[in-house]
């Protein structure tokens, strides 16, 4: 004897982000222009409490790391030349 | 007076920067205690693998780069207001202190593109987590840098310190002066400023923690807007412990270097006291309430199981108990009546802190609120009376002349006129004469004081209330006991003793 009463769709799992499509061929992908409002549904704030991390490193994108890395690079120096203007002036600075 | 000022309809120009500096305060305050909360946070979750703290972490970022951009926008309202309102003082501050400022908008920049990246990479590379947070760490150092360079403004602005002729206008860089950067007020004013900010972004998360916790219903939401509040809140308690130390110091560099702004926030002079209170005061007993309510709810909170960042029991009353005899030794400069006060508000918002947390089954959410409710009023209250304190102007002439050579100055600013082309003699010579009870010379160490109750003020309350000078019966033998006071090491001169007992044995008040 067969069920032909329509089954109920399967939920998601309530751990996961609803930015998360499902795995294609083994490869996790987010949805980036779904952005959900965390503030006043709670439902939604609690599906993204899991997982950690959300993707994987090959996931980011290279520009996204590179531009990030430079900046990283020019931001050190500027405060390492910053700290060497004020301990310079601090000995040599006026009288 | 012989040239006219521009002015503000109902405000007046006082006023207007005043309201626009606080206004700065609130927002750019937050924003650099915010820095350092998200990386806390940041690092909390990824050390427990645990998404909720960088879920709050990004939305209090989203927070951040609102705020960042509000306090630059009024920061710039300031600049213009004081570049119309204040000319002479704004120019000469800006020559003074030429490449400290251009250095200062270049970290702006740096801020501004590093607050953005990180706010809007931060779902693009969660497979870089590590260098993520280290780029948002980024931030507090710069904010750090930023606000280093601008005390070096502000605390000059308190304390010049150095004698007259000192200021390097034409010296080896224009546009730095080394003294005047590396002031006396400037160590302090930054260690003070660098632990309140992050204490006021610490119980601020919080506090929206608390008021969102109220609005939950599922418990896991619950559990995580608690588990915030709780991570932020001991950030902030572990920084605002330091505080009235740093202000202890800090106030003991005013009494020496800044004696009027000391002395105005002591006994209430100036702008400190308006509409009949003293605000200064009034600060330390919403101070002493958020000690209180900070033991109170770690000590309630020891007591459950299971919570995450607790003080243990012992090293709550150890730090009661250190507070106590710290806030003792303040009973020197304060009265005693009003120590028993502070002490007395400590107590009962420890009480207090207990009974919210019980009425809400262990949550602190209505704590939290209100913390950040006493944060956000003693930082408001502390900018105010920092520059409440201050020497006045007189007609808009900068204090800084008493440091300043205006015939050094005037060639270099863009101002065509000497003080002498815009004032009368009778303005010039008010202006640059010593305030009542103030230092006779203006500079550092080594100064005299030539006014009997400055001096009274200054060294009896070294060591003892004034409250046990003005209760000393043995009113006749007043020079006995100066002399004893000098012969436990009180340092006078003969001159200073003589002034100091002849106001004393003719009853005068001080």
């Amino acid at each position: 004897m067969t069920d032909d009463s329509p089954q109920p769709e399967a939920a998601p799992p309530p751990s996961e982000d609803p930015r998360l499509e499902t795995y294609k061929d083994g490869v996790r992908t987010l949805n980036w222009f779904v952005t959900p409002v965390p503030l006043f549904k709670e439902e939604e704030l609690e599906a993204m409490f899991e997982p950690y991390p959300l993707t994987q490193p090959a996931d980011d994108q290279r520009w996204v790391l590179w531009t990030v890395r430079i900046w990283v690079g020019f931001t050190l120096f500027s405060i390492a030349f910053i700290l060497a203007l004020l301990v310079a002036g601090f000995f040599y600075g006026g009288r | 007076m012989s040239a006219t000022a521009i002015d503000v309809p109902l405000l007046g120009a006082k006023w207007t920067i005043g309201l626009t500096a606080l206004l700065h305060t609130a927002v750019a305050s937050l924003s650099i205690g915010l820095a350092a909360l998200v990386t806390v946070l940041q690092i909390v979750g990824y050390r427990n693998r645990d998404r909720r703290y960088d879920l709050l972490a990004r939305r209090m970022q989203l927070v951040h780069v609102c705020i960042y951009n509000i306090g630059t926008i009024v920061a710039i309202g300031l600049l213009f207001s004081l570049s119309g309102l204040f000319p002479q003082f704004w120019s000469q501050l800006f020559v003074h202190q030429f490449w400290s400022l251009i250095v200062e908008e270049f970290i702006f920049f740096l801020l501004a593109t590093t607050v953005t990246f990180h706010y809007f990479f931060w779902q693009k590379m969660w497979g870089h987590k590590k260098l993520h947070i280290f780029l948002g760490a980024l931030l507090t150092p710069l904010f750090l840098l930023q606000f280093y360079l601008i005390n070096g403004i502000g605390g000059y602005m308190l304390t010049p310190g150095y004698q007259t002729g000192q200021a390097t206008v034409g010296g080896l860089i224009d546009g730095w002066d080394r003294m005047g950067f590396y002031n006396p007020s400037f160590l302090m004013l930054t260690a003070h400023r660098a632990l309140a900010n992050v204490a006021y972004g610490g119980f601020t998360v919080a506090a929206i923690c608390g008021f969102m916790h109220y609005f939950t219903h599922r418990e896991k939401v619950k559990k995580y807007y608690e588990d915030n509040a709780r991570c932020a809140f001991y950030t902030g308690f572990l920084c605002f412990l330091g505080l009235p130390i740093v202000g202890y110091f800090y106030a003991h560099v005013l009494k020496y270097e800044a004696n009027e702004a000391y002395v105005n926030l002591m006994w209430g002079g100036g702008d400190v006291v308006a509409l009949g209170i003293d605000w200064w005061w009034l600060k330390q007993i919403f101070v002493a309430g958020m000690f209180g309510l900070s033991l109170g709810y770690f000590h309630d909170s020891d007591r459950r199981t299971g919570a995450n960042f607790a003080l243990p029991r012992v090293l709550v009353w150890s730090l009661a108990l250190f507070y106590l005899l710290y806030y003792m030794s303040m009973g020197m400069i304060m009265t005693w009546k009003f120590f028993f006060a502070m002490a007395g508000v400590a107590a009962a918002a420890a009480l207090l802190a207990g009974h919210l947390v019980r009425y809400h089954k262990g949550s602190g959410r209505a704590l939290f609120i209100l913390m950040g409710a006493l944060s956000f009023l003693t930082v408001m209250l502390g900018g105010y009376v920092r520059e409440a304190a201050r020497p006045r102007f007189v007609n808009r002439y900068s204090h800084y002349d008493h440091v300043y050579i205006p015939e050094q100055r005037q060639p270099v600013l863009m101002v065509n006129k000497r003080p002498e082309d815009v004032f009368t003699p009778e303005e010039l010579a008010a202006a640059k004469a010593p305030p009542k009870g103030a230092l006779i010379q203006a500079g550092g160490v080594g100064q005299k004081l030539l006014d009997p109750v400055a001096l009274i003020r200054v060294h009896c309350s070294g060591c003892h209330t004034l409250e046990r000078v003005k209760n000393y019966r043995l009113t006749d033998r007043w020079s006995l006991i100066v002399s004893q006071m000098r012969a436990y090491g009180l340092k006078l001169s003969n001159d200073e003793a003589r002034l100091i007992v002849e106001h004393l044995e003719a009853a005068k008040p001080y």
